[in-house]
């Protein structure tokens, strides 16, 4: 068992309600347990109104926890005295709507915010502004483009460059691939497995596509009226198509192939979540017969 | 029944020649609609997917040639607002649609800018808030909705003015499972009634489920066709960058288990009919 002291994010019983003591008062968070740890990428799942963006704000300092505890890296998000800028260093969060994370006038400017607020060197934030780009398919001559002339897909690529450009140790991404093309999204899942290998490192992410988030999390958590419901392994988590459809979700394709099968009496192994792996469990029923 | 002709369309977002040049996010476009059809249209980040749907109901007008609607063309200011009356629009971006103060009057809205009898309104709403599932946010102000419930609720104002032909550019990106699947039905329904449906997307399922699919590519069209069509010719998909729906990929790792062609087999129950007919029929090598 890992300790709990060694996750890089800790999340524990924490409430929150927007607009409280108002006529719109809502509880959107009840009572939530989570944590990170290094080398994983941990994926949220949760219908529409759940809390999932609401959880995410948690984690970089956005929200303080109303009642419970958040420390990332150690340091308690939202006592007084925390060092949110250092949160917020190492805390990277991709906004689930471009248009609220870009905002420069230019596309370089706006990816060198973040490294420049770090105070670091000219030539350095210029490289890694170069090497943000590259990550997310641009050249480097895309950083003179307007931001208000860009395609939807092209600001939030911008803005995942901007965030990459940090060098966080977290990566919070909420409903990262909303909006890219399939080059991109391939691209954003290779940065994503890339990231999280790296010492110190871990990806947090919400989305809306099963099959995303069965293929690149190592752990999942299912949030309902904001509660945690589920968790567990892809495996786990997707072997449980009834209380996944009871709260608005499904299946990711391969598992849902798979689980046609089986209604239809064909003997096919349980547990596919990937494309490969639903090949597979295809492949070994014909192996198996013959 | 032809219902939207496009004829040599380019546009550009630059003014004056000299800015223009070279600088087109749609470059002679011809396309011919008709009415009934369902079209996804796919293509790249920035291929001119929503510079096109934008065009259709004369939010955009053409740079150069011409888009007509039932005849009748965009640059004539005199009858956008009948083109609008046919064509309903949901962008790709929620914030920018919303304009009441609670959920319900948000869906009326649109329904009252027809200048339709309060009964026939009151019946759209309710109709549109039960298919989409809205009503659980009845009485809520829309700006202190989540992003996914703020895309629902662009979409069920838009389908409460029953247009003639619905433009869907990416708009059930953010929704859940459930929702969207909710939303599909509708649209689906609607279309088997006559609704013409033309929705931009960056899934190839959904593009798959389509009766047309046409790809953008640099501000052209690279492609137009049935999405099995489409999806047969791979080297042009990889060319494009684009990919194939979920289930086609498992199919291909498995191709020599099965009778029929891949690209026939974009949804899970294509898939598993395909391999369970194998199974049964003792499945050998072709
Ligand atoms: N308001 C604007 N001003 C200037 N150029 C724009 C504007 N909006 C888009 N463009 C440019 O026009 C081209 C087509 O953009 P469009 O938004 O139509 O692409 P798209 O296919 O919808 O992309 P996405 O998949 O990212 O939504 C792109 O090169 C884009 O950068
Ligand atoms: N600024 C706000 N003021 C009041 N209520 C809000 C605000 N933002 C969100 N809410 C409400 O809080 C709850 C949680 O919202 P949140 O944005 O965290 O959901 P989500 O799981 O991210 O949903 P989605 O999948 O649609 O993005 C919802 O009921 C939402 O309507
Ligand atoms: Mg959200
Ligand atoms: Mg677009």
């Amino acid at each position: 068992m890992r300790n709990h002291k060694d996750a890089l994010l800790a999340i524990e019983g924490v409430y929150h309600s927007y607009l409280p003591g108002t006529p719109f008062e809502r509880r959107s968070l009840d009572g939530v347990d989570l944590s990170v740890y290094e080398k994983e990428t941990v994926g949220i799942i949760g219908p529409s109104g759940s809390g999932k963006t609401t959880l995410l704000f948690h984690c970089n300092g956005l929200l303080r926890p109303q009642r419970g505890t958040v420390r990332a890296f150690g340091i308690p998000i939202g006592e007084p005295g925390a060092e949110l800028r250092d949160i917020r260093r190492r805390v990277g969060c991709v906004f689930q709507s471009p248009e609220d994370q870009v905002f420069e006038r230019y596309v370089g400017d706006d990816i060198a915010f973040g490294p420049r607020n770090m105070g670091l060197a000219v030539e350095t934030v210029r490289e890694r502004v170069r090497g943000a780009l590259a990550t997310v398919g641009y050249p480097f001559s895309f950083k003179d483009r307007l931001t208000s002339r860009l395609s939807l897909g092209e600001k939030r690529r911008v803005a995942i460059a901007g965030v990459l450009a940090m060098d966080p140790r977290l990566l919070l991404l909420d409903e990262p691939t909303a909006g890219l093309d399939p080059e991109a999204r391939r691209d954003l899942f290779e940065i994503i497995d890339r990231f999280k290998r790296r010492s110190g490192r871990a990806v947090l992410m919400v989305s809306h596509r099963m099959e995303e988030i069965a293929e690149l999390s190592d752990r999942i958590y299912v949030l309902v009226r904001g509660r945690v419901v589920l968790q567990g392994t892809a495996r786990g988590v997707f072997s449980r198509p009834d209380l996944l459809s009871e709260n608005g979700l499904s299946l990711p394709a391969p598992a849902q192939t798979v689980r046609l099968l089986q209604e239809r009496g064909i003997p096919v192994r349980s547990g596919a979540c990937s494309v490969q792996e639903a090949a597979d469990t295809i492949e070994e029923l014909f192996r198996d017969r013959t | 029944m032809e219902l939207i002709r496009i004829d040599d369309l380019s546009y550009s977002y630059e003014s004056g020649p000299a800015l223009r040049a070279g600088r087109y996010a749609l470059r002679g476009v011809d396309l011919s609609i008709r009415k009934g059809q369902y079209i996804a249209v796919i293509g790249a980040n920035g291929s001119g997917k929503s510079t096109l749907l934008k065009h259709l109901n004369g939010l955009l007008v053409p740079t150069e040639g011409e888009v007509r609607v039932s005849g009748m063309s965009t640059k004539d200011k005199t009858l956008l607002k009948e083109i609008r009356r046919t064509v309903g629009m949901v962008f790709q971006n929620p914030e920018t649609q919303l304009v009441t103060t609670l959920v319900e009057d948000e869906v009326a809205f649109g329904p009252e800018n027809l200048g339709l009898e309060p009964e026939e309104i009151t019946e759209r709403v309710e109709w549109a808030m039960a298919v989409t599932g809205l009503r659980a946010l009845q009485g809520r102000p829309p700006h202190l909705l989540s992003t996914g419930q703020k895309q629902l609720l662009t979409v069920a104002s838009v389908l409460a003015m029953r247009p003639d032909c619905l433009v869907l550019d990416e708009a059930t990106s953010m929704l859940d499972p459930a929702s969207r699947k909710r939303v599909d039905d509708t649209v689906r329904r609607l279309h088997n009634d006559g609704m013409t449906v033309i929705a931009s997307t960056h899934s190839m399922d959904e593009a798959a489920e389509a009766g047309r699919v046409i790809v953008l590519a640099g501000g052209e069209v690279a492609a137009d066709g049935e999405p099995r069509e489409i999806f047969s010719r791979r080297r042009i998909l990889r060319e494009l960058r684009l990919e194939l729906p979920t289930t086609v990929r498992i199919a291909d790792l498995v191709k020599n288990r099965l009778f029929v062609e891949t690209e026939r087999l974009f949804n899970p129950r294509l898939l598993a009919s395909a391999v369970s007919d194998a199974y049964r029929k003792g499945g050998t090598l072709r």
